[in-house]
């Protein structure tokens, strides 16, 4: 399954790069990337293909970031997500989702 | 991958010389031309009597090379034929192979697993895309999950005679031979991607696997062949152990299913395994009328038992590359079971077969080889299991000049082999009176 090991940080790292993700803030709740894609159609059967740990991992990451905002605090600062260290676990996933997606639009096109 | 542009070249050379393979008259029997490639892979090419092409791969993946942590990876094997490859993804696989309106069906036993296309001859550049796939499965773990409920159902479906047939297996072999075909209940969800891919590493070798095909030119086939890449392939098939014994699985219900076997032919010994396949047609294999008597010793014996009548008795054969099983299988209810498993074992032990019922034998084997032989359907799965088992084709000519060539003695002889090896027995139902293989001795 070596196709399916995520890509660690940016995929071209710059200091405007990470003053963005810095500045969208929900790596204070100590959240990912991925854990705040909207949840269309294939980012639910991405989800839903994730291996169980990682599956676990996201919820609870979710689940604290519920947390921390219904307190109105957010984690100390060691325990930020940092901009290296941001794990994109949903893309090879949703890729493959996406792919399978145009497949059958392409097929239903031209057939 | 590196060949891909070589690989549409050669396929569309296939479809332009699929129009051209002129069909057999309907019930010819074919000839086979038989091509052994430089890595050893088998390629068995017969004509076929409409212009439909049937190619199929068989790969010696079937359930007697599965350890005790990947029992059941056959049966998923078989289940993968529908679900995404690693080039392919499941969607294209259906889509496609239905657009050109052909097939794709997936078999096994114990020794064999086989994909089987099958097309129309000018379309057979789209079935051989796909088939050429199956040697690379994803396993992805969300497909196998999503088609739990498909293995749920094939277990569901398994008949009580196929069941007791299973277990007579487990009871005489134990290990390797004695796995099911189908996945225990227990190893449901228990098989990961990983050791999946592992089980098809080692066992999708090209020189255990054959591709045959009927109604394509054995020169395109063998061009196709050549481009397969298998898996390299490592492991080796542990040979078989007969220990005999008991097998029972206690269910409810007022009906017993039981399979008697004692050790039978192996291909190794093509002159055994047809005596015993002659035996096997001699005293009983089912009735050759609808819901008529099964003749010949074994249902004469159940007839003798009295009570009320065996639904179901028939004599049991099976010969596989190192070893074979040859018994019955008996249902009955479940109070007189005990007296038709006696009289019937008793059968078995005498090993006594008259040359009236030698005779006949041969004459019902012919006429099931041969019927084998003349449909397309039929053919390419047997030579399919030959050509992965035996490395080689049997002609249907040599097949029955072979079986003229059984004497009633070498068929006294493997009847005398049954009749003294130890016996096994494998039981399904209400084993309130099954007796044990030790009573049977």
């Amino acid at each position: 399954m070596a196709s399916y090991i995520a890509r660690k940080g940016p995929s071209v790292f710059s200091k405007l790069g990470r003053w963005a993700y810095n500045m969208s803030r929900f790596n204070q709740y100590g959240l990912h990337r991925d854990d705040c894609l909207y949840e269309n159609e294939d980012v639910k059967e991405a989800i839903r293909r994730l291996p169980r740990k990682i599956y676990d991992e996201r919820n609870y990451r979710i689940m604290r970031a519920l947390h921390l905002s219904m307190t109105k605090t957010i984690l100390p600062k060691e325990q930020w997500t940092k901009y290296e260290e941001d794990v994109k676990y949903l893309e090879p996933y949703l890729n493959e989702v996406v792919k399978e997606r145009e497949e059958r639009e392409d097929w239903n096109k031209n057939h | 991958m590196a060949c891909n542009a070589n690989k549409t070249h050669l396929l569309r050379a296939i479809a332009k010389r699929g129009y051209a393979t002129c069909p057999r008259p309907v019930g010819d029997i074919s000839a086979v031309s038989v091509n052994v490639l430089e890595n050893k892979l088998v390629v068995a090419t017969a004509d076929a009597t409409v212009p439909v092409s049937r190619v199929s791969i068989v790969l010696g993946a079937g359930s007697r090379n599965e350890a005790y942590d990947t029992l059941g990876a056959s049966h998923l094997l078989r289940l993968a034929g529908g679900l995404s490859t690693q080039n392919s993804s499941a969607f294209a696989i259906a889509r496609n192979i239905q657009q050109v309106g052909g097939t794709l069906t997936t078999w096994g036993d114990r020794e064999v697993v086989g994909y089987t296309v099958e097309t129309t001859a000018d379309n057979v550049e789209t079935g051989l895309r796909y088939l050429q796939d199956l040697l690379q499965p994803a396993f992805k773990p969300w497909e196998l999950k999503d088609n739990a409920k498909t293995l749920h159902n094939q277990l569901d479906g398994v008949t009580r005679e196929q069941r007791a047939i299973e277990l007579v297996h487990k009871a005489a072999f134990r290990t390797g031979l004695g796995n099911s075909i189908y996945i225990p209940r227990f190893q449901l969800g228990n098989l990961s991607t990983e050791s999946l891919l592992h089980y098809v590493a080692n066992t999708f070798s090209a020189s255990r696997a054959a591709v045959v095909g009927v109604g394509i030119d054995n020169n395109t086939l063998s061009g196709f062949a050549q481009t397969l890449e298998f898996p390299s392939g490592g492991g080796k098939t542990a040979s078989a152990n007969y220990f005999g014994g008991d097998a029972r699985k206690d269910t409810t219900g007022q009906r017993a299913t039981v399979a008697v076997a004692g050790l039978g032919g192996s291909i190794a010994n093509p002159k055994e395994a047809l005596a015993f396949a002659v035996l096997e047609q001699a005293v009983g294999a089912g009735a050759a009328t609808k819901r008529g008597n099964s003749s010949g010793l074994f249902g004469e014996a159940a007839n003798s038992a009295g009570g009320s009548r065996p639904s179901s008795v028939r004599a049991l054969n099976t010969s596989y590359s190192d070893a074979g099983l040859f018994g019955f299988v008996v249902s009955s209810e479940a109070k007189d079971i005990g007296k038709t498993v006696e009289f019937l074992v008793r059968g078995l032990k005498s090993g006594s077969v008259s040359e009236k019922d030698v005779a006949r034998g041969k004459a019902l084997l012919k006429a099931r080889i041969i019927s084998k032989y003349s449909s397309d359907g039929g053919l390419i799965k047997e030579i399919g299991r030959q050509a992965a088992l035996s490395r080689n084709v049997l002609e249907a000519d040599t097949l029955i000049a072979a079986i003229d060539g059984i004497t009633q003695q070498q068929v006294q002889e493997a009847a005398k082999k049954v009749a003294g090896s130890k016996l096994s027995v494998g039981a399904i139902g209400n084993l309130e009176n099954v007796p044990y293989a030790s009573d049977l001795a």
